[in-house]
């Protein structure tokens, strides 16, 4: 039972690096808006024919880290 | 067919919305596309502009609107449209022209843009009609169609759409008409920056706090469990005081972390001296998490770090939903209060146009005002000649001429021609924004009702405490300190005087928004609790239950110097010239195109006018004398007030006189009535003729109005000493006149209701100003004020039940400390929802669906 000791603090830690993750979510804004994103799956992406995907994914980023 | 859309179809053609043929809601009237015939036929575009179409066109609000009344129509079910009840649809202020032409210049309009090393930008602005998520999802998916936008995305929850674009490409002006064509406008975010930033940043600060705490207590928890697993199967003792330690930890972590809020806001509380909520919460944690050290130093009994975590989860969760509820009630509180600004048209100095939000001007700005637009500013004209409406600001019902130099007032409306303005005050220096600034200032004020609820909370708090004490004592003697600890975690957590606190002030400042957007200002919240009881209400005569329109009864002499009259009147904006030259036109058929050569007009104040009309020297006046014919006109027209006569000369021979008067006020008489059937006692304080004063309240009681009191000439001295005589002998003395004449009176009466004048001078004088010029108005300010006090009492008991319900269970130890937890924001939401579902003002359309938009959280 001695391996409670190592264990039982590997665990939280393991807890309070998925906390630190959904920290980082809620501070980058992930979560201030919730409604739109469960549309915005539902939306056919059009973007790929109109623009170029390269110049896409950069700017989605710049959204992201931004917002 | 459908009746009701022929009226509001011909009432949009002076405002340029309308409501929507199907559901009600405002509908652009200048969109060809959301236009058809009675037939649902879509009309040439051509046809749609044209205001005088033969036929009155239905207008839609979107395109789904239209769909569903064309299948209706095609099902021959029209009657749907007569049968229902006609859509309350109140009028909006007319703006002319659309927000989204700010977009024109970003910078101008203090938008703030976002540029990218690519040369790409970002924008977020404000997105209005969206009505449902599926709105969001089609504004998005315009997105390929538009060359140049990389990026659209509404954010629902605060309706914004934040564009990422080219513009090199496009420009956010493009990408406004476009998404206009739906339905949706586009415009800056708001005039003030008070929501958006604030508020993201401390819902965040909550999820963290949510998020971190749940963290803690489910891991506080296993231990627990596995603490008591462990008890049941014998597991060795210096495991079992590891994972106690672990426990404490993991506790102790959720008070210092999570929890802290509570002790830091029960530190400032301390410090700053007053009771607040948070002192119970803070020492119930504090109390938690000794007794979960010494638990685990002690290393026997049973544990409570685990309790102490989900406590503080718990709170937090509870904390969140109140922040959540609160900001929302500020939101719709705060819209309540902002003023509508408008879009001004600013001369640049190369002389172009630029359209900005009237918030943005500076003094000095240039600004063209288009016929038709609000006046964005106050200011002094430097061009042009027009009518202006100032009803909204001044309450004068009728508009007034303004020329080069004259001072106008933000939000009056230019009905004429076009003028260049000077702008000397703008956004909340400007007199409209004092105004609203006044009643935003009454909102914070603390009225007897509050201070009442705030000394109650105090007493409250150390009652808590005290309670606490007691039930620790009690509890200890009886069953040892962990009972102790527990019931009286749960009586310091459950006891919430927060609603008390909430309650009264949330109340009041939801009544004081809802009257102003009825146009009814209030800048001292102790008006609405002093209406609520009844006394009595003394009426000044003129221009509150008489009419300030004058009227010719008759003219007295020869048809001759008819034309020459009507030549030289209407070259005056005087009063008593309208009312000559309207009485010409609709008894004697002379319109103003009497080609008539008129020179050397010479207007005196007071005193008439005179001037050359083909040579001859025509003078209109006042006589010296009072004539016979105002007398016998006196007996002849019963019921109107102070007869005039003006006389006429020409080339000094008096040619006959025309008799004017003013009518009593067709709303007046009912609405004395049902102030009456309130219990109000009513009463005439005037400066006119005691003979007029009796003849109005002759007329007035055969309608069945009885005064108490029917006084005429009255200097504004006798005027206040009744005042100060009434308020000896009634509970309430309300003053009701105009805030020039009757200053004085309205100041003293323990409710002054200025009903007429410059809203701002009257706001000084008199806590309550109704520019609208109805006594109507009264009537239902009174039944506001008995729905805001009996639901400030209302609130007042639900609050204080629950308190000692849930205190009686917490102190025998029925409720253990998380179900405590559990029920804290109960008591709060329960009161919030009940202040803000008061029936005090009736809620008007805008402020449902402004309302409804921010309700998903």
């Amino acid at each position: 039972m001695s391996v409670l000791y190592i264990a039982l603090p590997a665990a939280i830690l393991l807890g309070a690096a998925g906390l630190m993750g959904c920290l980082y979510c809620i501070r980058s804004g992930q979560y201030d808006d919730l409604e739109s994103s469960a549309l915005r799956i539902l939306i056919e992406d059009h973007a790929e024919e109109s623009a170029p995907s390269d110049k896409d994914r950069p700017t989605t980023e710049k959204l992201e880290e931004s917002g | 067919m459908v009746r009701v859309d022929a009226t509001d179809v011909s009432t949009a053609l002076k405002a340029k919305t309308v409501s929507c043929s199907h559901c009600g809601l405002e509908a652009a009237w200048d969109d060809p596309a959301l236009l058809t015939n009675s037939d649902c036929r879509s009309l040439p575009a051509s046809e749609a502009r044209t205001k005088e179409s033969p036929v009155q066109p239905l207008v839609f609000c979107c395109h789904g609107c239209m769909g569903a009344y064309a299948m209706i129509h095609e099902l021959g079910l029209d009657d749907f449209y007569t049968l229902r009840s006609p859509a309350e649809v109140e009028p909006r202020p007319v703006r002319g022209i659309r927000r989204s032409d700010v977009l024109a210049d970003l910078e101008a309009a203090g938008i703030p843009i976002e540029r990218f090393s690519d040369g790409l930008c970002k924008v977020r602005l404000s997105v209005d009609g969206l009505h449902c998520a599926a709105c969001s999802w089609l504004i998005e998916s315009m997105q390929p169609s538009m060359p140049g936008v990389k990026i659209a995305r509404v954010r629902w929850s605060d309706a914004t759409l934040e564009l990422l674009y080219d513009p090199e490409q496009t420009e956010p002006l493009k990408i406004a008409e476009r998404l206009a064509k739906l339905g949706y406008s586009l415009g800056p975010i708001d005039d003030s920056a008070e929501d958006s930033g604030a508020d993201v940043v401390l819902r965040r600060e909550h999820w963290i706090g949510m998020a971190t705490a749940f963290f803690l207590a489910s891991n506080a928890m296993w231990i627990g469990i596995s603490l008591y697993a462990g008890e049941a199967s014998g597991m060795a003792s210096a495991h079992a005081h590891f994972l106690r330690w672990m426990g404490a930890i993991l506790g102790l972590l959720a008070a210092a972390f999570p929890g802290r809020i509570f002790f830091r806001s029960a530190i400032e509380a301390i410090r700053a001296g007053v009771p607040h909520v948070d002192i119970p919460v803070a020492l119930g944690l504090a109390v938690g998490t000794i007794g979960s050290i010494v638990g685990a130093a002690i290393g026997t009994g049973d544990v409570y770090f685990d309790s102490l975590a989900s406590l503080v989860f718990l709170l937090r969760v509870g904390r969140y939903i109140q922040f959540r509820a609160q900001y929302r009630t500020g939101l719709s509180i705060g819209k309540l209060l902002r003023m509508n600004s408008v879009v001004a048209h600013r001369i640049q100095n190369d002389g172009s146009r630029l359209s900005v939000p009237s918030y943005r001007l500076q003094p000095m700005d240039l600004v063209e005002v288009l016929p038709g637009q609000v006046i964005p500013a106050d200011g002094q004209i430097t061009e042009g000649k027009s009518r202006i409406q100032t009803a909204f600001i001044t309450g004068e019902s009728l508009p007034c001429t303004v020329k080069i130099g004259s001072s106008v007032v933000g939000g009056s409306l230019n009905l004429q021609s076009p003028i260049t303005m000077r702008v000397t005050a703008a956004g909340e220096k400007s007199r409209m924004g004092r105004l609203s600034e006044l009643v935003r200032a009454a909102t914070a004020q603390r009225t007897p009702l509050i201070q009442l609820a705030d000394r109650v909370g105090g007493v409250f708090v150390f009652v808590v405490l005290g309670l606490s004490v007691l039930t620790f004592g009690y509890w200890f003697w009886q069953s040892g300190w962990e009972r102790a600890i527990q019931h009286s975690i749960a009586l310091l957590t459950i006891a919430c005087p927060c609603a008390l606190a909430l309650a009264a002030p949330l109340v009041i400042t939801v009544a004081l928004g809802r009257a102003a957007r009825q146009n009814i200002w209030i800048r001292d919240g102790n008006c609405l609790e002093r209406l609520a009881k009844s006394g009595i209400m003394w009426f000044d005569k003129t221009g509150t239950l008489t009419f300030g329109d004058l009227r010719v009864l008759e003219w007295s002499g020869s048809k001759d110097a008819l034309p020459y009259v009507a030549a030289l009147e209407r070259q005056s904006d005087h009063p008593v010239a309208r009312a000559i030259v309207a009485y010409l036109a609709t008894e004697h058929a002379l319109t103003t195109d009497v080609s008539l050569e008129v020179r050397d007009i010479e207007q005196r104040y007071g005193d008439g006018i005179e001037g050359l009309v083909e040579g001859r020297r025509v003078r209109l006046g006042r006589d010296r004398l009072v004539s016979s014919a105002e007398n016998e006109c006196e007996a002849k027209h019963e019921g109107v007030n102070g007869p005039n006569a003006i006389g006429v000369w020409i080339d000094g021979v008096r040619q006959g006189e025309f008799v004017l008067g003013d009518r009593s006020r067709l709303d007046g008489a009912d609405t004395l009535i049902s102030l009456q059937q309130r219990g109000w006692k009513l009463g005439i304080l005037s400066g006119d003729r005691q003979s007029v004063v009796n003849a109005l309240a002759h007329e007035l009681l055969e309608q069945g109005v009885e005064l108490e009191q029917a006084l005429g000439d009255c200097t504004p001295e006798q005027k206040l000493s009744v005042i100060r005589q009434s308020q000896g002998m009634y509970p309430v003395t309300v003053m009701v006149g105009d805030g020039i004449n009757d200053a004085a009176a309205l100041a003293t009466a323990d409710v002054g209701i200025a009903i007429r004048g410059n809203g701002e001078a009257c706001l000084t004088h008199a806590p309550i100003y109704i520019p609208s010029n109805q006594l109507r108005s009264i009537a239902s300010l009174m039944d506001a004020s008995r729905c805001t006090v009996s639901a400030i009492y209302r609130c007042f008991a639900a609050s204080l039940l629950y308190n000692a319900i849930t205190i009686a269970l917490a102190v025998t130890g029925f409720i253990h400390p998380l179900i405590a937890a559990l029920f804290m924001p109960l008591s709060g939401l329960t009161v919030l929802t009940m202040a803000m579902t008061a029936r005090t003002f009736p809620r008007l359309d805008s402020e449902r669906s402004n309302h409804g938009k921010k309700g998903a959280f």
